[in-house]
């Protein structure tokens, strides 16, 4: 039987207007499995996902599952696509309002919430942490707590694929631990596949399976994440060095730390 | 806690609904007792003075606030939802100018047919409307549907104003229909416009948790998969007809459809089925009360509609501002 990955994108070109931003981006990704993607600010990151998830039209083929994602409706798209991103609105809704809104994908006009719904917005709470949140409004919270809600927003839509541009922006240390380890286990757990843009090498290193570099409006490297730790090129992208470490219990840990040539 | 406020609340309007509803077919420049107000109501002999006064001209009073008051709301409600801001209101998009327009253009061409008023108006409004919101449709700006409306707007006053300045007799009519009001209107020229009301609010009412989607952003709504085009564009377009219905008979009544959506948002939050039910009862009383005190409170003389809804509406919305600490209903 044909092997067929969860995401397999091959994006020829995709901009704003006449202004191209990517060229010639070939993406796999198989279930359970999170890729990270990084590049310099303004190398097309959000870009990326933004043509991913059906915001930006982009001249190509993105297909979920072998599904192409441009033969299906939007309600259809977003039960099988959900992104994070990087700066959501905060409107006069309660958390609990919001959660009940990623199910608004499997409902035609009337979205009272069934069985489903609510299991799938209880698992996104405990996911999330967000207990004691769930009567705030989002116009009242912290910066933090307000993605956080959006990143509950995001597992209550149960989709295959999950899409987080910055997701760890605005967290403090200890959520950002716990929503990447949420992350592998969803991946682990569940079979859901993950993109993740970030800014942080540490965090790519650390948790992605695959590594997606953007640098001059291209992919400029697709494989595994060790090769930051060991190609030379890829750190002067970044105009980092790689730093060995070792914790207490003998396991590695990589760091970034700039370059002076 | 939050629904059995909302029951309160629902319970609320209803009654002052209701009592602005009987207080405006029992009250008016002619004194009526209750025995003569039942009797007229009930068509019994010996009351056809006050039967003739009921049926002919306040009951049709009553029921064209309603009618206006609820489109104007209605119109206002959706259009602050769609385009984020809280000034939104009917005649940022076109629908003043457009009817203004309309009756202009009858009245100088033939001032005559007072038949082809009502149409003119209601036509203007939404042909104004419909050159707007293409217009606006080739930016994807939220701001870019009330940039066009101004232009558009001031373009169109522009041509009315040099068709007033030409023709005096045409400004004494043209002011009339500026100012507002439901003194005459006939329970036929009702029918149109009450279907055309309802109607809107029936889409608007099915598409609702569809169109809540929009207060999250159009990223995250069309994230969600919702065709935030489609639903702005069905949003528009029934703001459009509502608001059109409702100047077409009551001239260009102002204020009810920038304060009572943010009354109604105040109430009931941003869900759009109980804003669109709230914002229709609320505009309606607003309307029904205005029109009441405007007729009663310098009887026989009468105190067109438009002028009470902006001495009474203004210092209830500063109110209202106060009491939020500044900040719109919308946030």
């Amino acid at each position: 039987m044909m092997h067929t990955p969860r995401l397999q994108a091959h994006i020829r070109a995709v901009g704003y207007g006449k202004k191209t931003v990517l060229r010639d981006v070939e993406l796999t990704l198989d279930a359970g499995e999170l890729l990270a993607v990084i590049g310099k600010n303004g190398c097309g990151k959000s870009t990326l996902l933004a043509a991913l998830c059906g915001l930006l039209p982009f001249e190509g083929e993105a297909c979920v599952d072998g599904v192409s994602l441009s033969t299906l409706t939007p309600r259809e798209r977003a039960q099988r696509v959900a992104m994070m991103i990087q700066q959501p609105r905060l409107p006069h809704v309660t958390v609990d309002e919001l959660l009940r809104f990623g199910r608004s994908p499997y409902h035609g006009l009337s979205t009272h919430p069934n069985d489903t719904d609510r299991a799938a917005i209880e698992e996104a709470v405990r996911s999330a942490s967000l207990e004691s949140l769930r009567a705030s409004y989002l116009d009242r919270l912290s910066g933090g707590e307000a993605r956080r809600a959006y990143f509950g927003l995001l597992l209550a839509q149960t989709t295959p694929l999950l899409l987080l541009d910055e997701a760890t922006a605005f967290a403090d240390t200890a959520w950002e631990c716990r929503m990447l380890g949420e992350l592998k286990r969803q991946c682990r757990e569940r079979g859901r596949s993950v993109v993740l843009v970030t800014h942080s090498l540490e965090q790519a290193v650390t948790y992605a399976d695959r590594l997606v570099v953007l640098d001059g409006g291209t992919v400029r490297y697709f494989g595994t994440p060790q090769a930051l730790t060991q190609d030379e090129e890829l750190q002067r992208i970044f105009s980092v060095r790689a730093l060995r470490a070792t914790d207490g219990e003998g396991r590695a840990q990589w760091f970034f730390s700039p370059r002076e040539d | 806690m939050k629904r059995t406020n909302n029951i309160w609340r629902t319970a609320v309007l209803v009654t002052v609904l209701v009592v602005s509803l009987w207080a405006g077919a029992r009250f008016g420049s002619t004194w009526m007792s209750p025995t003569a107000f039942w009797g007229a109501l009930l068509r019994r002999a010996g009351f056809e003075t006050q039967t003739v006064i009921l049926y002919a001209v306040r009951l049709p009073r009553v029921l064209a606030a309603v009618v206006a008051g609820a489109g104007l709301s209605l119109s206002g409600v959706l259009l602050q939802g769609v385009t984020d801001n809280p000034l939104a209101a009917p005649n940022l998009i076109g629908v003043n100018a457009g009817a203004g327009f309309g009756m202009v253009l009858v009245l100088s061409v033939a001032p005559t047919a007072l038949s082809l008023m009502t149409p003119a108006a209601f036509l203007g409004a939404f042909l104004t409307t419909l050159v707007i919101v293409s217009l606006a449709a080739r930016s994807t700006s939220r701001a870019a549907l009330i940039l066009a409306g101004v232009a558009v707007s001031t373009a169109l006053s522009a041509v009315i104003s040099c068709f007033t300045y030409a023709d005096t007799d045409l400004l004494a009519s043209f002011n009339a229909f500026s100012v507002g009001g439901f003194a005459g209107v006939g329970v036929n020229e009702l029918i149109l416009p009450a279907i055309a009301v309802t109607l809107c609010a029936v889409v608007c009412a099915v598409l609702g948790d569809r169109i809540d989607l929009l207060c999250l952003g159009d990223a995250s709504a069309r994230l969600l998969g919702a065709r935030v085009g489609a639903l702005r564009l069905v949003c528009v377009l029934c703001a459009s007809i509502a608001a059109a219905s409702a100047v077409s008979f009551a001239g260009l009544l102002g204020f009810v459809g920038l304060i009572v959506p943010h009354i109604a948002r105040h109430l009931y939050g941003y869900r759009t089925r109980p804003l669109v039910v709230a914002s229709c009862a609320i505009g309606a009383t607003v309307c029904v009360l205005a029109d009441l005190v405007g007729r009663t409170v310098a009887a026989p003389s009468e105190i067109p509609v438009g002028i009470m809804m902006a001495l009474l509406g203004a210092p209830f919305f500063l109110w209202l501002l106060v009491r939020r600490g500044g900040r719109s209903t919308n946030e």
